[in-house]
């Protein structure tokens, strides 16, 4: 009861982040179940259908993604001390998170399962394993998907990985280790008590524990400028491979999208998508650093600092919408010059187009928290009479600055992705 | 009407509610240049609500505030957060740093928003910190400091601009009894040396005598005594003591501390 309440009395973008999982849930449900029948159709083809798998564990990750954000984001931190004083702290806030994300997916699973099952529920709880009335819903729809029979407890399994994963991220995200913002450690009585509290060792560990992020930004943006190159120049030399071996049919444009899936080109494309997410907490520390160098005036100061505190908790989402970024600019590049461009199936689509809403939507629930995290700065503003403009400069500049960086980011990553021949 | 030309901060007849609750009713007080006043109360009476009142950060749903026989009441936002930034300072209970600037940022901030240079800010600012003892702290963050020179860095931050009123909201609250005698001597000092004008609100004054002499309270530092009950003033008998004290001993003694 208490999921369902706090479910209906969230905030719109909680309500919002809850709908895009329910569908990135149907929508990994049905591409899971697209593999399956394909393994059925094809069974001499063992590989072929263990790279489609695979290339399901995409969509999986960045739901999950989505799901630890929202286990993040939600409840409130302003309802989180309430709760914690009515019993629900620490160690029980994760369950409830992994309830409240398990409930979508829960959902948009059933929905699977009602559409492939076509209303003959009862034949789910027969006696043989396989029934004949749980297929892909292809003729229904009018979509070229696969009319092959599925077996009910294969369905029901894979069905249920898509709760199962979110309801662990969420867990995962609520828990009371998760990457907090440092924000307002001193304004915080809560925190400022503890830490006082403690003997002078803690302390210091304390502060110890903070500073080390910026070397753990360094080293992400390290690996991450690694890991995109190395995809990049993967994906740049692996067309020449596929001429070598002559695998590239392209008469055939289901094929096409079969032989890119498990062609380097598509492993690089993924790597160098990897390494842009590692390179956003660093990116977006090191602007802020810049930001804030040289005697900066109060706006630049702040402006600065706060991007750099705020790294941890945006760089990985924004790193994550500019490799979508890229690899849209990368699709507008081979459509405006590729005479054979891209043509996925409806679900590849669909499933592609929900990853991005999905990684989108955790750029937003992070965009809240730092949001959130910035409030105790609007208050001390306000109580040593700041103007209002400095705090609005102050957010404009820090936006600017980020939607620069990361935007030159995708850009650069898109024009230097190499597309498939033609 | 206009303020008495003697008070440099006085109000007159202040109500205030919080969404129907009222938290002030028909508050009046007056105060004198260089004076420190001390503002005390249980927790609920208003005290904080009245420095928010005085110094401009909510207006008052009736009554007057003039300061420097100046209305306060009746300008606009833009107005009063231009009078805060220049004339007044604010201490809260909790010092409220900002965690990503070091300390002697936070305590330059003021000056940095009145548009000084980030040299003759920085200056003021490590002179300020030096005077209350948390100089060698000035290039730390917060996070690495103890609580009590946070509170410290928050009394440079409300100081480094040298403002005709000080706003010290429960100063002390978070800390143990000997750091709250240390911020207190401080603060006091540097508000007598300076002229400042003070007001200080806490709810634990103890009004016998023996807890007046130690300045652990902040009574025993103040020329008056102001206490608030349910949003009302209330004339305690001892009233009229603390202010014929003030000139004794633990006064002078505050007096004559060397900032």
């Amino acid at each position: 009861m208490l999921t369902l309440r706090l479910t209906l009395t969230a905030p719109p973008l909680a309500l919002l982040l809850r709908l895009l999982l329910l569908c990135a849930s149907a929508g990994i449900g049905l591409l899971l179940l697209a593999t399956l029948s394909y393994a059925l159709e094809h069974p001499g083809h063992r590989a072929a259908a263990l790279v489609r798998l695979l290339w399901c564990l995409v969509p999986l990750a960045v739901a999950a993604q989505l799901a630890a954000a929202l286990g993040r984001t939600e409840p409130r931190p302003e309802a989180r001390s309430g709760l914690d004083a009515a019993g629900l702290g620490p160690a029980r806030l994760p369950l409830l998170a992994a309830r409240t994300a398990a409930a979508p997916g829960l959902a948009g699973s059933a929905l699977v399962l009602l559409v492939t099952a076509r209303g003959d529920i009862g034949g789910l709880f027969g006696t043989d394993g396989s029934v004949h009335g749980l297929t892909l819903p292809g003729a229904a729809t009018g979509l070229p998907l696969p009319e092959q029979p599925l077996p009910a407890p294969a369905v029901v399994t894979l069905l249920s990985t898509v709760p199962l994963l979110t309801a662990l991220a969420a867990a995962w995200g609520a828990r009371s280790s998760a990457p907090a913002p440092a924000a307002g450690a001193a304004a915080e009585p809560g925190t400022s008590a503890r830490s006082h509290r403690g003997p002078a060792g803690s302390e210091q560990t304390l502060a110890g524990r903070r500073d080390d992020s910026g070397p753990s930004c360094r080293a992400g943006l390290l690996w991450g400028a690694v890991l995109t190159s190395g995809g990049l120049l993967l994906a740049a030399y692996a067309p020449q491979m596929a001429t070598v071996t002559g695998t590239a049919r392209l008469e055939d444009r289901a094929v096409r999208i079969e032989d890119l899936a498990t062609s380097p080109l598509a492993a690089g494309w993924l790597l160098a998508a990897f390494g842009l997410m590692l390179t956003g907490p660093g990116l977006a520390a090191l602007s802020g650093r810049l930001l804030g160098a040289l005697r900066p005036g109060p706006v630049r100061l702040l402006a600065g600092r706060t991007l750099v505190r705020e790294a941890p908790l945006l760089g990985r989402s924004l790193g994550a919408l500019s490799a979508v970024a890229a690899a849209l600019l990368a699709l507008a590049r081979a459509r405006l010059t590729g005479d054979a461009p891209l043509a996925p199936g409806p679900l590849v689509g669909a499933t592609a187009t929900l990853t991005g809403c999905c990684v989108a939507g955790a750029v937003l629930a992070a965009l809240t928290r730092a949001r959130h995290a910035r409030a105790p700065l609007g208050e001390l503003l306000d109580r040593i009479g700041a103007p209002r403009r400095l705090g609005r400069a102050v957010t404009l500049l820090r936006a600017g600055v980020l939607w620069a960086v990361f935007t030159a980011l995708a850009t650069t990553a898109g024009m230097l992705t190499p597309l498939p021949p033609h | 009407m206009a303020a008495p030309p003697d008070d440099v901060l006085w109000a007159r007849g202040v109500h205030y509610a919080y969404d129907g609750s009222p938290a002030l009713q028909g508050v009046s007080i007056g105060v004198r240049e260089g004076e420190i006043v001390a503002l005390t109360g249980p927790r609920g009476s208003g005290k904080t609500t009245l420095l928010r009142c005085l110094s401009g950060q909510v207006l008052p749903e009736q009554g007057e505030v003039w300061f420097n026989s100046a209305p306060v009441h009746t300008l606009g936002r833009a107005a009063r957060e231009r009078l805060r930034l220049h004339r007044f300072g604010w201490i809260d209970s909790s010092p409220r740093l900002v965690p990503e600037l070091t300390a002697w940022e936070n305590a330059a901030l003021p000056l940095l928003l009145h548009g000084s240079g980030y040299r003759a800010a920085r200056r003021a600012a490590r002179s300020w910190l030096d005077r209350l003892d948390v100089g060698d702290c000035a290039s730390k963050r917060p996070d690495a400091l103890r609580q009590a020179q946070r509170q410290r860095v928050a009394v440079a931050r409300a100081l480094v601009h040298s403002p005709t009123v000080l706003f010290a909201d429960e100063p002390t609250a978070p800390l143990h009894q000997s750091d709250r005698a240390q911020v207190l001597r401080a603060l006091s000092a540097a508000a007598r040396s300076h002229g400042i004008t003070v007001l200080l609100a806490s709810h634990d004054f103890t009004l016998d005598q023996a807890a007046r002499t130690s300045d652990a309270t902040g009574a025993a530092l103040a020329d008056r005594i102001v206490t608030l009950t349910d949003g009302r003033r209330s004339r305690t008998p001892a009233h009229s003591g603390a202010a014929a004290r003030s000139a004794g001993p633990e006064g002078a003694a505050a007096c004559s501390l060397s900032v």
